[in-house]
């Protein structure tokens, strides 16, 4: 997947997916196409809606954190949240340079994620 | 309440009850085993927590689905939320969060950004609520 295209993916189940099989490490496993993660004991669990909820990529946000920030000498990287004169949520890096742009936070925040773990991969 | 107060004001119960009071426009709220209610609760609205005829106080500045509800609260007086992790100050790392009319600072010129901030934090809940009503005193002025 090329960095252009993760602007165009649409909140739902299959950007959710992606974001825990590529950001939370987990198996994802399609069933009568819905996607569960791994099997917490009878049951699949149902992928949290990151791209929906706040408080579910808010999980992302704290995941981020795993690879990024608050280790000695690296200090400076900053997620940068907010909502533009057309309503849409832009995450900029720290000083100025945009990552993405959505119409949700919790979309913005799954599309940030993907880019910095393939900028991370690559 | 002054700007140096807010900055100091820890997360928890008390700080949920002024945000619900002075930010969200709760009426008559209440304090049982430590949680704030809005007792006035009928009719149930779907907005609020409702548990037994009264309204319970949400986790705003403990939870970020919580806090949410602040940053949505400013949207619709028509204020823009900024957040941001990373160095907020020389000394500490956190999140600091602002709320700012778009007509007053365009995006494209906030750099660098943090001229925007006002509250700031361990936690964005704790960072969004203290800018709230950082906020909410400042139009009252």
């Amino acid at each position: 997947m090329k960095l252009e295209e993760i602007d165009q993916l649409p909140a739902g189940p299959e950007l959710d997916a992606l974001i825990a099989e590529k950001v939370m490490g987990f198996k994802v496993t399609n069933l009568n196409g819905v996607p569960y993660t791994e099997w917490d004991g009878p049951d699949p669990k149902e992928l949290p809606e990151y791209s929906a909820e706040i408080a579910a990529a808010w999980i992302v946000v704290d995941k981020l954190h795993l690879f990024k920030g608050r280790r000695s000498g690296d200090t400076e990287w900053g997620l940068c949240l907010q909502q533009n004169d057309r309503d849409e949520w832009v995450i900029k890096h720290r000083y100025g340079m945009d990552i993405v742009r959505a119409e949700t936070a919790p979309l913005a925040i799954c599309r940030a994620a993907l880019k910095t773990v393939m900028v991370n991969q690559s | 309440m002054t700007p140096d107060q807010i900055d100091q004001f820890p997360a928890g119960p008390d700080l949920d009850t002024l945000i619900a009071e002075k930010v969200m426009d709760w009426r008559g709220i209440e304090r049982s085993n430590n949680v704030g209610w809005e007792l006035q609760g009928y009719p149930p609205n779907p907005q609020k927590l409702h548990i037994g005829g009264a309204h319970r106080v949400p986790d705003y500045s403990t939870e970020i689905a919580a806090a949410w509800l602040v940053v949505e609260r400013f949207e619709s007086l028509g204020k823009r939320l900024i957040l941001s992790n990373g160095k907020v100050s020389t000394a500490e790392i956190g999140w600091a969060a602002g709320f700012y009319y778009v007509s007053k600072l365009p995006i494209e010129h906030l750099k660098p950004i943090a001229d925007g901030f006002t509250g700031a934090s361990e936690t964005a809940p704790l960072a969004i609520c203290r800018a709230a009503l950082k906020a909410v005193i400042g139009d009252k002025e």
